[in-house]
């Protein structure tokens, strides 16, 4: 679970967004959508904590796996200066991915970064068959990334000032196309912020959708030995890294 | 040469002086895939406590500069589903198994030693009677007389030798050690988290346990003033990422080590580490740890 892998790519889509490509050995177990990697940015003293990253593509016959990040802090900033041929050791392909089957009418609802692991889910979808929905929301035009990469005819975009697609919040927008939605979709798949999460939660269950929500979080350990990573579901606290990162929207003890 | 790292812990060979810590491994089992078993001496679990606790809310871990702030809380399923569900795997190591307990109430490590007595394949009890993150006012490691009391009435239901593990944050380690002594600890543990408070955004606290890095030169001072004043094995714990760090703790009276913040980062560090320590001993031409008795007293 453990590798060194070497960086084959680490490209700025803008200021803030890269994608990093990371070369994987054929015994990198396929990752599955809404699984993460771990990674370890630098050495101690000054990074003390792996990065978990979803997984935002998997191409077996080129055995590469990509991460789409933003940068957000120090960790993400040290990550973006990586150079193609250096080696990065991470952990993975980690947590628990997203559910579905050949009857799911899916709508995939991502939030600035947290269109990551939809990506990937949208992709594996389509291999079985299945043309998802897609409603992405970003801050502003310029962070519109890979809006080529999906179907237009079912693709939603909205910024939160307008310069591109709806303007609104991505949960907003939601609302405002429900009723095109009613009787197309049966299943949510959300990444993004919790109260995002949690609003798209709402929505889903007033419309009896069934709703997978994945949550982004800092974790220690990332393989569910600290249990620093945690959400508290009906059931108490479960590890995002273990348990999740992905949950029934349901099961979750929203505050 | 062949290095021999094994060392000799209260009547029983360790096949190196690392310890895993109690909260980085566990209940073992999520972390044994990633281990060489010949590269660590012991293995702590999580602390056990008497009932379930579900722990502190989120966030429960952040990264300072330097340093990771924790506040877990003693999350852990409780003694009853510990000995039913995770014991027989724990048992089946190889390593050297160290239970760690935890009371609420001083009552309750007695409690928790009896309804594990019957385990024999248990090596070792750990009190922690340091936790940063309960809502107790003090830490029954700030009173030395509290100390004496918890271990004196658990060693005497406890067919286990007793470790004590100890805050940093005190007036004199010195006259907690020696309470800890009276009380018949068969070894000390230095040290705990430290208890701290950071703002990670905007107006949001967290008051946790620090350790890491900064932890090191904290536990050396005190493990050095505390072996002044006692011949129990110590365990020296804090800041430990590399075999080198193993070194100075030798030096300043330990005889073992643990390793905690560094199996977040890289849970396979003991066999990176164990590798560092033995070829530091190789190049300055020893075959073995015994080149530190003087230091440890033993």
């Amino acid at each position: 679970m453990e590798w060194n892998l070497t960086i084959t790519g680490n490209t700025p889509l803008n200021p803030s967004h890269f994608l990093l490509e990371l070369q994987v050995p054929s015994s990198f177990p396929p990752p599955r959508p809404g699984q993460f990697v771990h990674i370890r940015i630098g050495e101690p003293p000054c990074f003390l904590l792996r990065r978990p990253f979803s997984i935002f593509s998997f191409q077996s016959k080129k055995r590469r796996i990509e991460v789409f990040y933003r940068i957000v802090g120090r960790g993400t900033k040290a990550l973006s200066q990586k150079k193609k041929e250096e080696k990065i050791n991470l952990l993975g392909p980690l947590g628990t991915p997203f559910n579905w089957d050949t009857g799911t009418v899916p709508l995939l609802v991502g939030g600035g970064r947290g269109i990551a692991p939809l990506h990937f889910l949208y992709q594996e979808m389509k291999k079985t068959g299945i043309e998802p929905y897609v409603l992405f929301g970003f801050k502003n035009a310029e962070d519109t990334v890979f809006r080529e990469r999906f179907s237009p005819e079912k693709f939603l975009l909205s910024t939160e000032d307008g310069s591109a697609g709806e303007k609104g919040k991505v949960t907003d927008v939601l609302k405002k196309h429900i009723p095109y939605f009613q009787g197309k979709i049966n299943k949510i798949f959300s990444c993004g912020a919790k109260e995002m999460l949690q609003e798209i939660h709402l929505i889903a269950k007033k419309e009896k959708f069934a709703c997978e929500v994945s949550f982004e979080q800092f974790m220690g350990c990332g393989i569910g030995i600290c249990q620093g990573c945690v959400v508290k579901t009906k059931q108490g606290y479960k590890r995002i890294c273990r348990e999740g990162p992905v949950f029934n929207a349901d099961e979750i003890a929203w505050e | 040469m062949g290095i021999n790292l094994s060392v000799n812990f209260l009547g029983k060979k360790l096949t190196t002086p690392v310890i895993l810590a109690s909260g980085v491994s566990g209940y073992s089992d999520e972390l044994i895939p990633f281990l060489d078993p010949n590269s660590v001496g012991a293995i702590t679990t999580k602390t056990i406590t008497l009932q379930p606790r579900e722990g502190n809310p989120p966030p429960r871990i952040i990264e300072v500069p330097g340093g990771i702030i924790n506040s877990i809380g003693l999350a852990n399923m409780g003694v009853a589903a510990f000995i039913k569900e995770k014991l027989a795997s724990l048992l089946k190591l190889p390593m050297k198994k160290i239970v760690s307990i935890g009371g609420a109430k001083e009552e309750e490590f007695p409690l928790l030693a009896r309804m594990l007595s019957e385990f024999r394949g248990i090596d070792f009890l750990e009190l922690n009677l340091s936790c940063p993150n309960l809502k107790k006012q003090k830490l029954f490691a700030q009173e030395p007389e509290t100390c004496l009391k918890i271990i004196k009435n658990t060693k005497r239901v406890s067919p286990f030798p007793l470790i004590a593990k100890l805050s940093p944050q005190v007036t004199d380690i010195k006259e907690v050690a020696l309470a800890c002594e009276e009380g018949g600890a068969d070894a000390l543990n230095l040290i705990n988290s430290l208890p701290v408070l950071c703002y990670y955004a905007a107006g949001k606290k967290l008051r946790g346990g620090l350790s890491g890095p900064p932890l090191k030169p904290l536990s050396l001072r005190l493990i050095e003033e505390t072996r002044k004043v006692t011949s129990l094995p110590l365990i020296g714990t804090g800041g430990i990422y590399a075999g080198k760090d193993i070194i100075d703790y030798f030096l300043a009276g330990a005889n073992c080590v643990s390793l905690g913040s560094v199996l977040l980062l890289e849970p396979s560090a003991p066999a990176r580490i164990a590798k560092e320590l033995k070829e530091i001993l190789a190049s300055s031409g020893y075959d073995s740890l015994s080149c530190f008795s003087s230091s440890t007293g033993l």
